[in-house]
Parts: structure tokens; sequence; C-alpha cells
């Protein structure tokens, strides 16, 4: 009996023990989660993802600058003090793990030899990084991204370097999209349904838009990026027209409402902001009551501002614009985030001609720039209610006028193709943002009555996330000394920006 | 039974009854003896005694196992006595549950295990049973998160011994209970409560907490941070046909509320201060009414087209100086302060709990079924929680060899709206955050009769357009919970001989729960104008574990040897599904169902499973009465680890020697006295799915396609077991015939190879890495000291104290990272950092120059410095003193409990100062004169500017420094007043009066907010040392009677 008994306890246990473990690795497979998934869908993810950290900008240093967006709230005002107080660099993971996600994409996309994916993934992965680097500057770059291989705390690298592999990046995917490869890039992803040759326009064009960038502090690489492009269009062609558009379209269903419109316009949070107004208002411009409304009270369009501010207790909810809901609301959605716009090309060019960092003169640089404002006017008058886009008439009509015909002297036409740029790259953020630091057309003014005072410019750059200082303080604490040696966000000019008598 | 009597003509009978202090039952059996002699009785069947006594001056001295010996004087003109014996705490035979649910001698064990009688945590019963152990146990943290009814508890050993989960193991009657957490965040939601609400404490009969790895250590992987062992009622106890019945009826009143300042009404810049600013700079003279309705405060539509009246604070004019404002409630209305209008928002919650039992106990074995209601109506308005709990336990002699028992308990959770907490941004459903800090003249009243209905401009009936709607029409939007559970087990002994018994059992814990949140279509016009018809969310739980274990017992002595022991296996299988369907907006407003979306109709899916098998051996010899060995051993395999770490071997052992008896040493000073000494590891495994790479979908899916990124937590593949090493020594000693006993001990726990997600640099590529951290130490005493100053015939007082200080150090991390953050809440985190105590508290402080001066800018307003170390939530020591006071039928039962040290961060202090509701935003005239920073400017100047009170207290509840509270209390935490009514022996009634949580004795003096330093939010370590706008506990007072035959 107990041998009998004993032996049963004994085969009990093996059983238990060695018996089960077997299925062990099936159970701990993640039944919820895909451990693969199609190269298209990845890339429609990293775009969306990127899209609504950096393009749904919430951001109120960058809102504040730019000075697009107003202040709707009275109650804001006897205390300023905190208005650069919540600033917090939330997007900064977000670069990094999208910036995961692109290269894990080149990486599958190379393997199988899908060279258009591994392009749309190399453009895409330099806009990003572009972005990033002129909000924060100095980044970790080189030894970014190497978590896995134990790497968790990257040195940073300056801003050129970066600049450089942005560079590199939209060239290597310039001359696989100019190889004329067929592989789809999917119909998944957001700005083009997978069309290749528009990934290609996108592609040469933010070429252009980094040649611009860097065309004060290195004017030979500029150059030979203006030129690389410029003299092969068949090789490296550039945005047509309109709808070369790069933008992401939120359903604006409750499933998808990010978007700046959202946040800025839907929910009636800010009205247009008094630089934008103002500017509209003295051209005269018929983009204004395309894209603001009038105010309530009085049906005049004003402003309002936190920059350079005097409180006017005058004003209120009713005497203020608010955005035109018929521009938005394109096709029944919250309206796009723009990554891309056809008139920037036409200033872009226009720039390079005055400039002569590309031959074409004078006369070149006109018909950019006209070229500029017409694509603007009709990008910005698309309404849902099916009213009449700007004709053409308004638009020469526009041209003649003296504050914006080509006219002047070559300063006052730059300032003018400048002053254009900005006003169509309304309802972006990140570029006008950068653009205004470059050539400080517009003003990017501080904000009065911040503890930040004595500043005569807005922000420099975003101050860098608190965490790197908790996670990865040796290699950050030289950047944070100088970005709190400089008031927080005005810790030291760009690379790129060449700007002197700002602080 | 007479036995040697002398019948003197001076003789006499002396007659009584005895019963038990306990449960006021007759005792029969008991021996009555004439102190001196021999000569006695024993009562009889219905605990009467009669005896002859002969001299004036004789003792009668009364005995019975398990209870105190007493002994009464017998006076000449007295005849009849009756007695009552008390239990023995300090018996030498006393028993405690162990591991694997083996009853021991706690004089056998190398090892401190504490426990609770069922009693004791039924008569003042709280509704978390968590909370019915505070104080009670040396070395037990307990976290009464909030005053949420059914909210959750955290209970932890010894201190924080794991970054993200301490919480120990829970074992009712041998099986494993979940006790899964609401793992609610600084910023919160509604409070679904802690897993171990569904244990009805009046069916317990004891509670064992086991504290240490060595007493645990058979449990196996989740025993590292202990085991709270509950041993339900039996039928055996009740001799025969039992009823019990116990009815209570208690009151939740006077809520531990902040101080508010009733000076200042809503608004902005109305105080004096602004006042007398606007006249002098722009040469006006207006008159205070004048400037307070054009500048302060004027309603209109409570959108932003008054002045001041979307988002009032209270940094409007001043209250009760006759002035007449336009407000919520019409126009120009009396601006009076309503210093009530936050406390008159919450009701008097009322709990009513009944129980009743029947069992019976004879040769077949026993049984016993239980019925228990607990219903809970809330201090919130539309708040409650019911629960009903059906238990039913058997054990039947099948055979002289066979024995089968089982356990079963059925529980119905059920509540319609457990209300969110907590400050986070549009928090349409929690009343909490719309009321705590609204402006100080809100009248409460029309809010309740108008929550309903809108204001002549479409929008909700509010006094503003605050983060939260009208707290009524919030209390209206539910979270409702309905949670099935069962959990029990099935074990079958064989008495294989004498010596050897087998045991099966198969147990198992198994809840179903819908969750419901629901939001009207008119909150949606309050807080956003987005115009949403409404929004609902139902979500799905499902948790089952079953463990099945097989285990073969033993019992032998061989002449002055003993050994016993067990050898076993378990295997233990856990699921988790959670399942969701939501809706974003609603077509027909306010129609809750799927079919009824607007847009894209809401879905999630979860499940998860792992097994964990293992075997295990624990032996126990013992040599004569004093010395006492325990050796245990346990290997696991656990599905979660890679394949190469997935079995993991650990052992205990410990030693006791009962010194007093090995020297023969004892007398009635001194008359025990045991050391004890052991070590034990623990090895402990991590959650499904930490060590496989996936992708995740973005949100919903893309124009029909689902779209994807990679996580931000990167997975490990090579994850190691985590260990725990433990060493405990101490010591037990009873003195003066064991009036007094103490207990000492020491304990040193290391925690290795800790599974952690932590954050990294995000530039890393991941914003958390899974990795194997380095080392968490806790050292620690506990001192539980149990006396009996007096008793005697009618009076007794014990005093029982527990006392513990454990000493908390992060040794290390994980390579160079410098700081483990487990929460973060408006830029104050929660951290460990190496070499510090868990719970470093993070977060800005005033900037200072070299000589300490306080820097302001040029304007005069505050500069600060980031992640400053500023405290650490972990407590010097917590303990709790129970006074027992007993005369006659009457006891009276005090606990009072402490926390010292600890500090916590008060977001109270962040909304409550900005908000200007608070005291301290309107002291010392502060608002008529303003404030001058005692400070430099950033040019190296004194500072000399003058500021508002407004912008003054904006810079100082911005400052994350002074939230920074020193959490110690003591606070009165239990009291029973109980009277045994004189009954024929058959039966007996009690009566008590009973109250918790009645009054925080003392606060540190950083807490002058009023705020109840006990705090936090869920029962997860992601809400620990955060209070903000929680749902403040309140006073419980009420009177329980329980009858029974």
């Amino acid at each position: 009996m107990k041998n009998i008994v004993y032996k049963i306890v004994f085969v009990s246990l093996i059983y238990v023990v060695s018996a089960c473990v077997d299925n062990f690795d099936e159970m701990n497979t993640n039944p919820n989660l895909p451990t693969a998934v199609p190269l298209e869908n990845h890339l429609a993810g990293t775009i969306v993802s990127f899209d609504g950290s950096f393009m749904a900008i919430s951001n109120s240093a960058i809102t504040i600058s730019t000075n697009y967006i107003g202040d709707r709230w009275r109650s804001h005002q006897p205390d300023v003090s905190n208005t650069y107080e919540n600033i917090q660099s939330v997007g900064w993971g977000g670069y990094y793990t999208n910036m995961v996600d692109a290269n894990d994409i080149i990486t599958k996309a190379t393997a199988a030899e899908r060279y258009n994916m591994v392009a749309a993934a190399l453009t895409f992965r330099a806009e990003m990084t572009q972005i990033a680097t002129d909000l924060w500057g100095e980044m970790p770059y080189s030894e970014a991204l190497q978590a896995s291989e134990g790497m968790l705390r990257p040195a940073y690298d300056d801003q050129e370097f970066i600049y450089n592999e942005i560079i590199s990046d939209l060239k290597t995917a310039a001359d696989y999209f100019k190889e004329g490869h067929s592989d789809p890039i999917g119909s998944v992803e957001p700005f083009y349904s997978g069309d290749v040759n528009k990934w290609q326009k996108l592609c040469n064009s933010l070429r252009l838009r980094v040649a611009a960038r860097i065309s004060y502090v290195n004017e030979p690489l500029a150059r030979e990026i203006i030129k690389a492009v410029l003299d092969n269009p068949g090789d490296y062609p550039v945005s047509e027209g309109i709808d070369d558009k790069a933008e992401v379209t939120y359903a604006g269903d409750n499933t998808w409402q990010i978007g700046f419109w959202y946040w800025n316009n839907l929910l009636g949070h800010s009205g247009g902001g008094t630089r934008l107004v103002n500017m509209l208002k003295d051209y005269d411009d018929p983009r204004l009551e395309r894209i603001l409304s009038p105010a309530e009270s009085d049906g005049e369009f004003r402003g309002t501002s936190r920059i350079g501010r005097d409180p006017d207790p005058a004003l209120t909810t009713e005497s203020i614009s608010y955005w035109n809901k018929n521009y938005y609301l394109v096709n029944g959605t919250t309206g796009p985030n723009i990554h891309y716009r056809h008139s920037e090309l036409g200033f872009l060019k226009a720039e390079f001609f005055l400039r002569g960092l590309y031959p074409g003169g004078d006369a070149a640089a006109q018909q950019a720039y006209e070229e500029g404002v017409y694509s603007s006017m009709k990008e910005l008058s698309i309404m849902v209610d099916g009213s009449q886009q700007i004709s053409d008439a308004e638009i020469s009509a526009y041209l003649v006028n003296d504050a914006t015909s080509w006219s002047g002297t070559d300063e006052e036409k730059l300032d003018k193709i400048w002053n254009q740029k900005y006003l169509a790259m309304t309802f972006m953020a990140n570029e006008p943002w950068a653009e205004m630091r470059r050539t400080d057309t517009p003003l990017s003014l501080p904000e009065l009555g911040s503890f930040y005072d004595g500043h005569n410019r807005g922000p420099f750059r975003l101050p860098y996330p608190n965490d790197e200082a908790l996670m990865n303080s040796e290699n950050s604490k030289e950047f944070f000394d100088r970005q709190f040696e400089g008031d927080f966000l005005w810790g030291g000019q760009l690379w790129w920006d060449t700007r002197t008598g700002v602080n | 039974m007479l036995f040697n009597i002398n019948l003197f003509s001076q003789s006499r009978a002396v007659t009584g009854t005895v019963t038990s202090a306990e449960d006021g039952s007759t005792l029969i059996g008991v021996t009555v003896v004439i102190k001196g002699t021999t000569s006695g009785v024993t009562t009889d069947a219905d605990g009467e005694y009669n005896l002859m006594v002969t001299s004036e001056n004789t003792t009668l001295v009364f005995s019975f196992i398990g209870l105190k010996t007493k002994e009464i004087a017998v006076t000449a003109n007295k005849n009849s006595y009756d007695v009552i014996l008390e239990p023995s705490d300090l018996n030498l035979d006393e028993f405690v549950v162990t591991a694997m649910g083996i009853s021991r001698k706690k004089e056998t064990l190398g090892y401190s295990v504490q426990d609770v009688s069922g009693d004791e945590l039924a008569e003042v019963k709280p509704t978390n049973i968590v909370n019915g152990l505070s104080g009670k146990i040396a070395g037990v943290q307990i976290t009464n998160a909030t005053g949420a009814p059914g909210g959750a508890s955290r209970i932890v050993i010894r201190g924080n011994g794991s970054f993200t989960d301490s919480e120990p193991l829970w074992v009712v009657d041998g099986t494993p209970f979940i006790n899964f957490s609401a793992d609610n965040g600084p910023m919160s939601g509604a409070d679904f409560g802690n897993g171990a609400l569904d244990i009805d404490p009046s069916n317990i009969e004891s509670i064992s907490v086991l504290k240490g790895a060595n007493a645990a250590a058979l449990y196996g992987s989740r025993a590292a941070n202990g085991v709270i062992l509950v041993t339900t009622k039996r039928g055996k106890a009740s001799k025969g046909f039992g009823v019990e019945v116990s009815s209570a009826i208690t009151f939740d009143a006077y809520p531990y509320l902040p101080d508010y300042q009733n000076e200042y009404g809503g608004g902005s810049t109305g105080s004096e201060y602004y006042w007398n600013q606007h006249n002098a700079e722009n040469g006006t003279n207006l008159s205070y009414q004048q400037y307070a309705e054009q500048y302060g405060y004027n309603f209109v539509d409570g959108q932003g087209a008054g002045v001041n009246d979307a988002t009032p604070s209270s940094w409007g004019p001043r209250l009760d100086a006759g002035l007449m404002l336009d407000q919520f409630t019409g126009e120009n209305q009396p601006w009076v302060s309503r210093p009530n209008n936050v406390r008159d928002f919450y009701e008097t919650g009322i709990t009513t709990d009944n129980s009743i039992s029947v069992s019976n106990a004879g040769e077949f074995g026993s049984v016993r079924a239980f019925f228990n209601d607990n219903n809970v109506v809330g201090t919130l308005p539309n708040t409650d929680y019911r629960k009903h709990t059906f238990g039913f336990n058997s054990d039947v002699n099948l055979h002289e060899r066979l024995k089968l028992s089982t356990n079963l308990n059925y529980v119905i959770n059920k509540s319609d709206n457990l209300p969110a907490q907590g400050y986070y941004g549009d928090a349409p459903n929690s009343p909490q955050t719309g009321v705590t800090f609204m402006p100080r003249q809100v009248d409460i009243k029309p809010l309740e009769e108008n929550w309903n209905s809108v204001n002549e401009f479409g929008y909700p009936y509010n006094f503003g357009r605050g983060e939260s709607p009208n707290p009524y029409l919030a209390a209206r939007n539910t979270n409702s919970r309905v949670r099935n559970r069962i959990y029990g087990n099935v074990v079958l002994d064989f008495k294989l001989t004498d010596w050897l018994t087998i045991r099966g059992r198969a147990g198992t814990d198994q809840y179903n729960e819908n969750r419901k949140t629901r939001i009207l279509e008119l909150t949606y016009r309050a807080t956003d104008g987005s115009g949403l018809n409404g929004t609902f969310n139902d979500q799905n739980l499902m948790g089952e574990e079953t463990n099945f274990d097989f285990m073969a017992m033993f019992d032998k002595s061989l002449g002055d040897f003993r050994v016993d022991g067990t050898m076993g296996a378990n295997m233990m299988t856990a699921k988790r599904m959670n399942n969701s369907i939501f809706a974003n907006d609603l077509v027909v407003p306010n129609l809750f169902t799927i079919s009824n979306a607007k847009g894209v109709q809401g879905v999630t899916q979860f499940e998860s499973e792992k097994q964990i098998h293992g075997i295990y051996g624990a032996v126990n010899a013992s040599y004569r009465d004093y010395l006492y060995l325990s050796l245990t051993a346990r290997n696991d395999w656990s599905s979660t680890l890679p394949a190469n770490e997935r079995s993991y071997f650990y052992p205990s052992f410990s030693l006791g020697l009962v010194f007093t008896e090995a020297l023969d040493i004892s007398s009635d000073f001194f008359t025990f006295g045991k050391i004890r000494g052991g070590w034990a590891s623990v090895g402990r495994d991590t959650s499904p799915y930490s060590i496989q790479p996936t992708y995740q979908p973005l949100g919903s899916p893309w124009e029909g396609n689902g779209i994807f990124t990679l996580p931000g937590t990167l997975p490990n593949q090579l994850l190691k077991p985590e260990l725990s090493k433990s060493i405990e020594i101490g010591g037990n000693f009873k003195f003066f015939n064991n009036r007094i006993g103490l207990d000492i001990s020491y304990y040193n726990v290391r925690n290795t190879n800790q599974i952690l997600n932590v954050a990294v640099s995000q530039a890393s590529g991941y914003n958390q890495v899974a990795i194997n951290a380095g080392e968490i130490q806790n050292t620690g005493v506990e001192i539980i000291l149990n006396t009996t100053p007096i008793q005697n015939n009618d009076f007794s007082w014990d005093v029982d104290i527990n006392w513990a200080k454990n000493n908390n150090s992060v040794n290390s991390l994980f390579g160079d990272l410098e700081t483990y953050r487990m929460s973060s809440m408006w830029g104050a985190n929660i951290e460990a950092r190496p070499g510090q105590a868990f719970g470093t508290i993070i977060g800005n402080s005033y900037l200072r120059d070299d000589s300490g001066n306080i820097v302001v800018s040029n304007s005069g307003r505050i500069r600060r410095e980031n992640n400053q170390e500023l405290g650490n939530i972990t407590p010097d020591w917590i303990g709790g003193i129970t006074n027992t006071f007993r005369y006659k039928n009457m006891s009276l039962r005090v606990l009072v409990d402490a926390k010292m040290g600890g500090d916590f961060v008060a977001g109270s202090i962040r909304w409550g100062g900005s908000g200007g509701a608070l005291a301290f935003t309107a002291e010392d005239n502060l608002r008529e004169t303003g404030h001058i920073w005692d400070a430099v400017t950033v040019d190296g100047e004194p500072n000399t500017n003058r500021i508002s009170a407004q912008q003054y207290i904006s810079d100082y509840s911005r400052t994350v420094q002074n939230w920074v509270v020193d959490g110690s209390y003591v606070k009165l935490r239990e009291v029973s007043l109980g009277y045994r009514f004189r009954t024929p022996a058959s039966y007996s009634v009690r009566l008590s009066l009973i109250g918790r949580n009645l009054s925080i004795l003392y606060r540190h003096k950083e807490n002058r907010y009023g705020l109840d330093p006990e705090t936090g939010s869920g029962s997860g370590i992601a809400g620990l040392g955060y209070e903000q706008m929680q749902i403040p506990s309140a006073r419980n007072i009420g009177a329980r009677v329980t009858f029974s035959f």
C-alpha cells in the first residue's frame, strides 16, 4: 500500500512539472498584438503618429511666437507670468519612437528589396528629423535609437551633423525614386495614398526646404543641393501644383479628432491672432474672410494676442474673430494637418533667384513669387460651402498693390517673399516658426509681462524635456545649462539661426 | 459532581454561571476549585456550578483550557458569583494558521506570524477588510485610499519591497485569492476597489499575516511580499445546531475637508488690493461696488461673456461687504459667503450590514452556511455600494480515513455609481472635481435643484464653466459595476497511516465584472460645447485563477524527536480578459447602446494567460519542546519567463530555541523565552508577454485599415526571475506569568533582479525598457507588546501595542540608470533613486542664489529650479495601540494608530491655492496688502516689488516644494463599546456601539491646510503619496447587535 502511494506521489509530481511546461512558449505568445505587420500599414501608422504629436500643435511657445492663433480668454489677463511655464517637450519621445518605426520599415523594406518603400520612409524620416532639430537644436542622433543594444544614455550631436544626415537621407531617397522601382508604397498612407510620383516630388521639394534653411550658414552646400535638384527636373521632379500638397486629413468622427483644426478652431478655444488678422487687413487680402469670420458683435475682423499685449478689457468673446468654419470643414472632416503646400516652392525659388543662389535673376524671382501667391490664394480658398475660390482677377489685382507687388529694393522684395510665405503657411506651425527664426520676417515677438522679461524676440527653441535631465543627465547637462542661462526658452540660437542683435 | 465535602455547620452553597467573554456562551466543564485545596466541581451543561464552602476567607479558582484562569474571593454576604472567563491571549498553547493552512503552535515557529481574530474584524466592520487590519499587525501599513464607497485600500508588509507590486498574496482557506488592485494614478478616475472587498469580514474566523519570506516561501512566487491567510468560520465550532444573526447600521458623516477661506468669492482681481491699484493707476474713483462688477466678477452666461464668469476661482471681490453682483442664481444678488457650501454637498452615508449563519456539527462532520448583505449609501449624492455574500463550507467524514472539505463563496458586488475623483482635466463624472474648490460664494442648493436644466443661453445650469460640470450633474454621469465572483475549493484528505495523510485540493477564484461609464448629453453642452449626444464605455472584465495541489503530509515522533512536513506540487493557471465597447458620440441622445454610436463603434480586446508549476517540500523537526528547525524548498516553472530562465529554485530555513525550557530557567517573573532566526529566498516571475516584441495598433482603424507603430516599451528577451532574500531574527519573551508578552523581530530583505519597465532617455528610441533592476533593501524592527495591567474579578484592562520601523533603501538600479520614476503629477515625481529610500519626491523649488536667498524676476515673481529632492513618502515608523477594558458584561475597545514621518504630495495646495479657495490664500490681510517676496531679483538687487495675493499664491502654489507635506498622523481608528445581555444560557445577545475613523488626533504642523494625511489614489503604486481631490473619508459611527443560539 505505502509503495503504491509513494509511486503515485512521485509520478504525479513528475507529470505536473515536466509534461506541462512544453506549451509555455505558445502560452506566452501575445494573442492581442501582432509580431509582424505589413510595411504599408506600419508606414501609415508612423506618419499618423508623428503627425498627431507634432502637427496638431498646441504648443504655446510656438503659437505665441507665430501668432497665427489668438487668445480667447480674458480671464488669463491679470497674470501672464506663467505663459511660458508649462511649455513641455512632449513630442520629444514621439519623435524618437517614430524614428524607431521608420528605421524598422527601412530595414525590412531593404531586405524585401522594396526601394520605393525605403525611399518613402527615408523621406519621412528626414522630415521628422528636420522638424525635431528645428525645435530643439542639438539632440542625440548618432547614438540614439539603440536601446536594444543597451545604449540608454545617448550623447548629443550638434545640429550641423544632424542636418547632414537629413540631407543625406533625402538624397538617398531621391536617388531610389529616380531609379524607377515598381514596388507599391500602399494606399493606406495618408499623404498620397501610395502615389510614388507624388512622394518623389515631396522628397525633392523637401530638399529645397532644407537648402533654404542652411543657406545663411552653409551657402555652398545650399547651392549644391539647389543646383542638383533644379538642374535635373527629370531625375528630381519637384511639386507641380496645389494637388501635390502633403496633408493628413482626420476623419473628425470622434475616432480621429486630432488636428490643428480640432484643437484650435472647432472647439472655439481660440480665434485669429493679431498679426495674421492685421497683415491680411493691411494687404486688403482676399484670404481674410476665407480664413476668418468677423466678430459677432460688430462684424469687424479683430485678432487677439498674447505677445506685446496691453490687456484690453474691451475685448470680449463676442468682439474677436474666430476661424471661418466653412474653410476647414472640408468633406465633413476636422481639417488637415499640413506638411507641405505647393505655394512654399514658389517662395523658396523666389528667394533662391533673388539671392543668386541659383541663376535666373529678378525676372525668374518675380515669376516664382507670383506663382507662390497664386498657389496660396487657391490653397486657402477651398470652401466647404462651395463658395467661389479666389478668382484669378482678384489675385492679379492683389499683385499690383504696393504692399504685395514685386517692387522695391531686393531687401524689400525678400521681406515680401517672407511675409507672403508667412501668410501661405497659415495653419502650419513648425515650418513658419523656423522660417521666422531664420529670416526675422515677420518678427517673432516675446510676450510682455512674462517673468522672462527683457527679450526682444520670441523663444529661440523649445526646452529639452525634463526627463533628459533626470535620465540622461551627463550628456544633456551642457545643453540644459545653456537653456537655463538663456532664460529657459532663449537658450541659444540654433545653428542655422544667424540673426544678430536678438535676445 | 462533588468531591470531598466537609459538612460543617458554617458551610454554605455558592452558585453561579460561567460564561465566555468571547461570545457570551455558557461554558461547560469549567473547573472550580477552592484555592489551596483539591476541593472543587466542574460546571454543568448550563454552565452552572454549585459548591459548598466553609471558611469566610475562601477564594475560588476558575480554570478552563484556552481561557485565562480567574480567582474570585467569596465574601460573607454573597452566595452567587457569575464569572466571565477571558480568552487567554498569552496562552502557551496558542495556535496560528501557517503556510498551507497548517495550524501550529506559535512557540514552534522560527519566524514571526501575527493574527487577528474574526470577531475583532466583524464588530467594527469596515467595508473593506483591508482597513480592518490597520494598526493591528506590526509592520503592516494600510493606506485607506479615499472615502469612496467600496474604495480601494492598499496593504504592504514590511515596507515596499517592489517598484511595481508590493502587496502580499491573499489566500482564503488554502487557495490563492486575487486581490487585484485599483491601479489609479494620481489623476485618478473612478475607484473600482481592490479584490479583497469580496471577502466579508463577518465570515472570518481569523486572519494570519505571514510577514516574511520564511513564513511564506511555500506559496511560491507571489509570496515574496508576505501572505495574508484568511480562514473562514466553520461549522464545527457550533457543537450541534447553531444560528447567529448580526445586524449593524452605521453612519458616515463629517468628512475630513481642508480649511477654506470665507472672505473672498469667485472671480479674478476682485480684492481691495486690485481695487486700490486700479483707482491709483487710472486716476479713477470707482467705488468698490463699481470696481467689483466691472473688473472682479459679474455673471452673464458662465462662458466668458461676463466678467470672469467662465472659470471663476475665488479671487473675486470680498464677501459679506454689502456688494450686490450678478450671479448664476440671478441678477443683483447679495455677495455673501457660504462657509458650508462644500460640506453641504456631502450627505450622510448610511451602511447597513446584516448577516445570518446556520451551522451544524456532529459525527458526520460539520456544515455552515452564511449570508451577508452589506449596503452602503455613499456620502456623495447618487453613489452606492452593495455586496451580497453567500458562503458555504463543510467538513464531511466520508470514511474514518477520508475527509472531504468544501469551501464555497459567491459574491455579488454591485454599484450604480462609483464616482470618479481626483483631478484629471475634463472630469465629467467627478462631482469631487467640481465641488472641492468651487468659489466660496456658490450656493449649492440651486445647483442641486437645477442640475438637469439649462440657462437662457442654452448652457447647463452652473456657476461657471469649470473643469467639471455642475457637481450634481457629474453625479448623474455614472460609473456602475456588477461583479459576480465565485471562489473556494474542494479538499480531499486521505489518512494513509497515523502519520501520513495525502491531500488533493482543487481551488478556483473567478469573477466576471461589467463596468459601465455613461456621460449624459447635457454634460457636453457644459464643458466644451462640442455638441456630443453623450458617450459611454462598457467594459467586461474576467479574471480566473485555478490552483491544483497535490500533497503528502506526515507527522512522526521518535523519542524526543518529532518530525512533520509536507511535500507537494502545485499548478496555477491565471487568465484575464478585458473587452470593452464604447461610443465617443451618440445618434439619439442618452441612449447608451452600441448600435446608437455615432461614427465608429469602439471596441477593445485583451486577454492573457499564464501558468506556474511548482513542487515544494517542508520539514519541521523538533527536539523535546524547545528546539525547532524548519526547512522549506520550492522550485517553480513560469510560462512568462524566457525558456532558459523559466525554472527557479529557492530554499529557506529557520530555527527556534525556547531557552527557558532548554535551560529550565522558567520562573513566575520570566515565564517564557524563545529566540529564533531564519534565512529565506523567494523567486518571482513577471507578467505575461513581457519578453516578446510586438506592434501595436494606433487608435482606431484609419479609413478602414489598422495602422501600427512599435510600442514605447522595449521588451527584453533576457529577463531573469526576480529574487528576494531575507534574514529574520527575533525573540518572544513572557513575564509575570504571561501578563506581559513581548515579541521582537528584526529583518533584512533584499530584492534583486526586479523586473521593471523603467523609463529611460527617450532618445534611446523607447520610453521604457524592460529590465532586471538592481536591488531594494528593507531592514526593520517590529515590536509586539501584549500586557494585562489589571485583571481582577470584574475588571480587566489589556494593552496591545504594535510598532514597526522600516528602513528602505534602493541600493542600485540598472547600469547607469539614475532614477526609476514610479509616478508623476503636475511635475511632482515619485521616484526610486539609488542610495535613497523608495519614494523620493522630486519637483521644482524656489531658485536660490549662492547665499541661499530666494531669487525673483525683476518684476518680483518667483523663479524656480527643477528636479530638486523635496521629500520622501516612506514613513519613519507605524504603530497601533489597542486598549481593551472589560467590566462585567461590558467591554470597551479603543484602537489608536499612527504613522510618523513620510511626506505626501498635496495637490490641494496646487489647486486650492491657485483657485483661492483654501484658508491660507486669504490669511493676514494678504488680499488687501499684497506681498513682497523676501528675495533678491535676478539682477541681484533686494526685491521691492509688491505683488497681489493672487500673484503671490500663484507663485507659491505652482512651486512643487510647497506641496510636499509631512504626512504624520495619529488617528482614533476604532472604538467599540459592547454589552452582553444577561440571557438564559441557550442563547446570547450582544449590543455594541461602534465607530471608525473618529478623529485625527495629531497632524504635523506642516499640514496647516486641514488635509487628511492618510491618502492615496487606488491601491496600486501609481497613486501612492498623492493627495488631490479624492473623495474625503468621513467619521463612521453606529451600532451592531449580535444574536446567537
